[in-house]
Parts: C-alpha cells; structure tokens; sequence
C-alpha cells in the first residue's frame, strides 16, 4: 500500500499494553485520513455511552496519506475524541512537525486509552512505546512544558502537550504543538483526565509514494499557485482581516451576540486607516512595537508555503492572532484595547484554553451578570481587568471561573431557561464570529454541525459573502450550499491539506484526486471523493446518533429568533425559528437522511457505511 | 448630474488601493468600478476577461447584499464596499 503505514497504534496507559492494529485498504479508501478515519476509529474503539473522562474513552491522533508528501500544507493531523463540552464527536486538527514525525514513528494513527497513575509522558520512537513519569512538567505552560520535553528528548522528538487547563479538565482545554492547538471541544481535557501531559513522537519509517516524481511535479504546480490571489489575504493580512469586513457588513457578534458591530473595532483591525496595512516587521526587534504601530511577523507551519500566521507583540512575547481569537477576546467582551486582546490571546495559547470558547463564555457570563442573574459584579463588558481576571480563575478553576471552565451551557442550565435563550452555544459548542442573523446560510451550517457551532466544518458563510445567496433570507435553497461547504470540509479535513489553500484549486474534487492517484495509486476519481465527503459527515452523525442525539440539538439559541439585529448593514435581519426548521428539512433531504435526521438504511448502504461501527 | 457614490475598501482591496475609502461620479456598478479603475491602478482589473466582476473581489452596495450585476444603478450617497473575495476562514 502506498501513502500509508497500514495500522495504527493502541496505547493502554493503565497497563501500557501496546498492540499495531491492521487497517484495512478499503477502509482507509472509504475514510481516508484525519478527521475521516479518526471518526472511523472513533466508533470503532469506544464502546456507546462513556463519558469522556471515562478512561476507556478514547484519544485519537490521526494523519494520513498526504503528510510527509512535498504538498504544500499537508503537515496536519486531526485528533479525535468524544468532546466534553458536547458529549459528541468532536474532531480538531493542529499542525506541522508532530505531523511528520507522528507518521514517521510507523502509524496511521495513535488511540490512547485508559488512564495513568500519575502525570506521565507516552513516548512513540519507532517500535518503542513507553509511559514515562512528567510530574516535573505537571503544572507548565504549554511552551515551557514543550521547551522541557525538548531538553530532556533531543532534537528527534516532537511533542502535543496540554498545559494547565487540560490539567484542571477545563472542558474547552486545547492540545498544543509548536504553539499551534487542537483547539475546539475541549480535547485537552480529555488528555488531562488520563493524567497525560505530552505525547512525543520520533520515528524513521517512511510511507512509499506510488508516483514520486508526479508527486513531486504536482508539489512544484500547487506552491506556485499559492502564492497567487486566492491566498493574499492569508499571506498579507492574515484572518484578522475579516475583523473590519465583518464590522462594516454587520456581522461582527459583539457583547455576546446583543449588537452586530463593535465601535472600536478600528483598534483591533490590521488594516491602518490610511489604506495601508500595519507593517510586517523584519526583524524579532519588532515585537517590542505595540500592535498600533505595526511590528507583526510572519510564520507558517511545517511545509506550508503560504504562510498565513502573524505574529503580534505583546508585553510577554509574540502572539499569534487569528480573527476568531480577536472576535472572542475583544467585540464580544466588548473589549477594543489591542493590549488587553493581545494578552489574553497569549494567556489562552500558553494555559491550553480554546480561545472562542473561553471569550464566549465569558461574554456570556458578563451579560448574565450585567442581567443580575450573576453575583459578580467586576464581571462587566469592557473590563479588560474582568477579562484577564477570569482567564485566570478558570484555568485555576477559582470561584466563578471553576463554573465557567464548565462552559456557557452548563452554565446556562444552572442560571435556568433565560440564560439558556442567550448563551452562545450550540450542542455545547460556543459559536465563532459570524452573526447568523445576518449570515443566515451560515446559520443553517452553524446549527446541524456535527460538533456544534462551528465555522471550520462548515463554510456555508461563502454562500452568504457571495450574490448567489440572500445573507438575509435563508431558505430551503440555503441547503445546497451548507452541503457543498461540509462536503468540502470533510475532503480537505481528511486528506488532510490546509483550507487555506482551498481557493487555489479551480475543481477542488477533480485536483484532489489526482493528488490521491499520485500518492496511494488507487483509481480514484472526484465522484468518488465526493461520495468519500458525504460518507464521512454521515459517520459523523451515525456516532451522534449512537450518542444520544436527538432533533432539538440541530438548532440556534432562542436569542436569534426573538431579538432582530438592529446595527448597521444589517439592521432589520431577523431569523425565525420556522425558517431554520424548513432550512434544516431541506439539508437532511440532501443529505439522504429521515426527516427528523436519522440516517435510513438505504442511505448507510449507497454509502457503503453497513460496516460503520456505530451503524452496525 | 451623476450621483456621488462613496467607494469603501476592505482587506486586500484597501491594501491594493492605498485608500480606506474614495468618492466617483457613477450612474451604475460599472461606471464606479471603471472610475475606481482609474484612480486605483493597484487594484489591478476589477473585471475578469468575461467581463464579470473579477473573482478576486466581492462588490457590495452599502453593505447588505452582494451583487454581480453590473448594470445595477445607483443614486447619490450609495456605498460600493469592495472587498477581497475570500470574506471569512
Ligand atoms: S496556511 Fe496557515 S494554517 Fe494553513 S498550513 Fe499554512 S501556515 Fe498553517
């Protein structure tokens, strides 16, 4: 078999029981990689019903047949586990170095389950498995835990990590490597509750290519296609250039999702007023400059020859600031100081907390206590000193914070049903920054999301920043393009390449399956990768459903059918609770699915799904 | 008279334009856009060779929904925002 090692690793920390499992090429076909296979594994190794914490709950790393390859953006892995925060499946992916030695060290994936004594290190080095004592590392930051790791490891070795909120089982606690995180649904929890605070990788195994040279060629072709227009704002600006778009059409969620625009949010933009960008600094000498004034670098994960990380400075360091980041920590905290989103930014990166969720959460917080629902009054919107504060308690699990590392809808269910109505949440999930009242494809796509509100497995938002859809009128017709994102989520998630390389492909399908030929030389066509991307959302579902998910899941908040958006370019926009309804029959008929969203068994067949595990 | 139309700039466009924002004298889509055109030789063609808005930009008029057609008129004090094509991800 080619591009691939054919198994995967079972690590039992209880006992350390170690076992190279085969994996079948036609499963690999049908699932590919990532976040497919890992959904695979998933149903496979974990038996109905546990929770997450539960140590028979599995943890699952995954890469596939693309890493290690010369194609740009292809050093990603997924990891994979029942979430804490939803009690679904959840699948994250992070990038670079682990990527590569990960599948160097011989496996397709790594399923960790049970649980160790103590806080320990699990060390992949080729054939050799060992869980070694980390009590030492217990309690680090994710840097420092990864600059100890290194110390003690040498150079060979890589490292996933969580830092002290996955310690503390925050259930929105991220897995770290290289500063980069793993970082929705609380995956880091799940590797806390098994008292691991590293995995580390080396390994001397490579995977064959059943075309190298075309591999190679096509490598050349998509590198130089890169650094074309479909990727300048990724290289030039980065994602935070979507703060002042969203701003000026409206959909900015700000002061937990109570207005649609932010009136500072010039301060937090990358684009100076002046029609100039804030500049790239040359030098590390630029991160003493205040973001106002500029000094940003650039970086990019292991063989990636876009680019689109930039660094910021900050008091302690350089921060890496994505839009999500910034729409967390500043509108919807109501927070436009760059100083204050900087260095929560940076403490959420080296505590190992999701940022979208610990902003959400937050903001929802301030507008309960605004409300009165909550006894804390410091916890206000705007409060920079509030926001830190928090961050901190929740990571230490200290008063309000030890609720609040809970997230926004266990919180919610405690205050009752009006706090219910407006945390920012679905299925658990807090939601990223795209308003769906004024993006209402998106809210289609935020809604029956496999783990909840999510702007990564969904890119229905395209729809709604294009003239083929009316942003303000979802429809039955908003399906097809809610599908067509997912699908090509899927695709690209399971491959795995970068989305940020999604506009340089002219036929997404078509170009990935000649990748796919290239590396394992099985005949595959885009037909068939199209059928791969609809088994695989299937699978997901077919686990939800196996988990417990009912129809009332795929939904908004009651806040968006009851309060119309009253700013700016969207003022008027109002989403009603019917309109979703007949938005979300529409997607399960295109999906194949029952009308309440169960999966029909003709449906598991045409997608070649009857020996699914959780169909089964 | 020709309407006064305010042309805003977001993104990749701002960064090619060298402005945040500019005034043109345009009766329709088209005529803004080539007046932007003139004044913004770093935006490079905001018309593909089809003749369509380029696929590196999105056209909006004030903000509410996007819009390919050229022809589309407007009336004083309208807003064309340009931005790069790839809002959001
Ligand atoms: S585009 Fe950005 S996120 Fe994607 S692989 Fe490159 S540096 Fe990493």
């Amino acid at each position: 078999m080619h591009g691939y090692h054919g198994c995967y690793l079972h690590v039992r920390l209880d006992d350390a029981f170690t076992q190279r499992k085969p994996l079948a090429e036609s499963v690999l076909r049908r699932f590919l990689g990532g976040v497919g296979l890992g959904t695979w594994l998933l149903a496979q190794e974990s038996p109905p019903g546990l929770d997450p914490f539960d140590p028979r709950s599995p943890l699952i790393f995954v890469f596939s047949p693309l890493v290690g390859t010369p194609l740009t953006t292809s050093a990603k892995f997924a990891v994979v586990a029942k979430s804490p925060l939803t009690s679904r499946l959840n699948d994250a992916l992070a990038s670079s170095h682990f990527a590569l030695a990960g599948k160097r060290a011989g496996m397709d994936a790594l399923v960790v389950t049970g649980s160790c004594q103590r806080p320990s290190v699990l060390v992949v080095d080729d054939e050799q498995v060992s869980v070694e004592p980390a009590e030492d590392l217990w309690g680090l930051t994710c840097s420092a835990a990864e600059a100890a790791l290194q110390r003690r490891f040498g150079p060979r070795f890589q490292f996933a990590v969580i830092g002290p909120a996955g310690e503390k089982l925050v259930r929105f606690a991220t897995i770290s490597h290289g500063t980069r995180h793993a970082g929705r649904g609380g995956l880091g929890a799940v590797m806390g509750a098994k008292r691991l605070k590293a995995i580390a990788v080396a390994g001397s195994r490579r995977v064959t290519l059943a075309d190298p040279e075309g591999v190679v060629a096509a490598a050349r072709d998509l590198s130089v296609r890169s650094f074309g227009p479909a990727t300048a704002k990724y290289r030039e600006l980065g994602t935070l250039a979507n703060l002042l778009v969203f701003n000026r059409l409206a959909v900015l969620p700000t002061r937990n999702f109570q207005a649609s625009t932010f009136e500072e949010a010039e301060a937090l933009s990358v684009e100076a007023p002046d029609g100039s960008r804030l500049p790239l600094a040359e030098a590390p000498d630029g991160l003493r400059l205040p973001l106002a004034e500029g000094g940003r670098v650039r970086e990019s994960c292991a063989a990636c020859t876009i680019g689109c990380e930039h660094i910021y400075p900050s008091d302690q360091g350089g921060v890496r600031l994505e839009y999500e980041t910034a729409y967390a920590l500043g509108p919807l905290c109501g927070i436009g100081d760059p100083t204050v989103v900087l260095g929560a930014a940076r403490f959420c990166d080296e505590h190992g907390l999701d940022t979208i969720s610990a902003g959400a959460t937050i903001a929802f917080a301030m507008e309960c206590a605004e409300r009165g629902w909550l006894d804390a009054p410091n916890l206000r919107f705007g409060s920079g000193h509030a926001l830190l504060r928090t961050l901190e308690d929740i990571v230490h699990r200290r008063g309000l914070g030890d609720r609040l590392a809970e997230g926004s809808r266990r919180l919610a269910e405690h205050l009752g049903p009006d706090a219910l109505a407006i945390a920012p949440q679905v299925k658990g999930l807090e939601m990223p920054g795209y308003e769906p009242r004024g993006l209402q494809t998106m809210a289609l796509g935020l809604a029956v999301a496999s783990r909840g509100a999510d702007h990564n497995r969904s890119g229905a938002y395209e729809a709604d920043f294009s003239p083929q859809a009316d942003r303000f009128h979802g429809s039955a017709a908003s399906a097809k393009h809610a599908i067509e994102t997912e699908d090509r989520a899927a695709l690209l998630d399971s491959l795995i390449l970068c989305k940020f390389l999604r506009g340089v492909f002219a036929d997404l399908w078509s170009e990935s399956a000649d990748l796919l030929r290239l590396v394992t030389g099985w005949d595959v066509t885009a037909e068939e990768l199209r059928t791969t991307a609809r088994r695989i959302v299937t699978a997901k579902k077919l686990y939800n459903l196996r988990e417990g998910w009912r129809p009332e899941e795929d939904t908004l908040p009651e806040r968006f059918f009851s309060e119309p958006l009253t700013n700016g370019a969207s003022a008027g926009a109002k989403l009603s609770r019917d309109q979703l309804r007949d938005m979300i029959r529409a997607y399960y008929r295109g999906r194949a699915w029952e009308e309440d969203g169960g999966v029909p068994r003709v449906t598991i067949v045409s997608l070649q799904l009857e020996d699914f595990p959780a169909a089964v | 008279m020709a309407p006064v139309i305010v042309v805003e700039f977001y993104g990749i466009a701002r960064l090619r334009s060298g402005v945040a924002s500019l005034r043109v004298t345009a009766e329709t889509v088209r005529q803004a856009l080539d007046a932007v055109q003139r004044l913004c030789p770093g935006l490079g063609c905001l018309l593909g060779e089809d003749g369509r808005i380029h696929s590196a930009y999105l056209i909006s008029v004030n903000g509410r929904h996007f819009t390919a057609e050229l022809s589309r008129s407007l009336e004083s004090g309208d807003h064309l925002v340009i931005l790069g094509a790839d809002a959001g991800g």
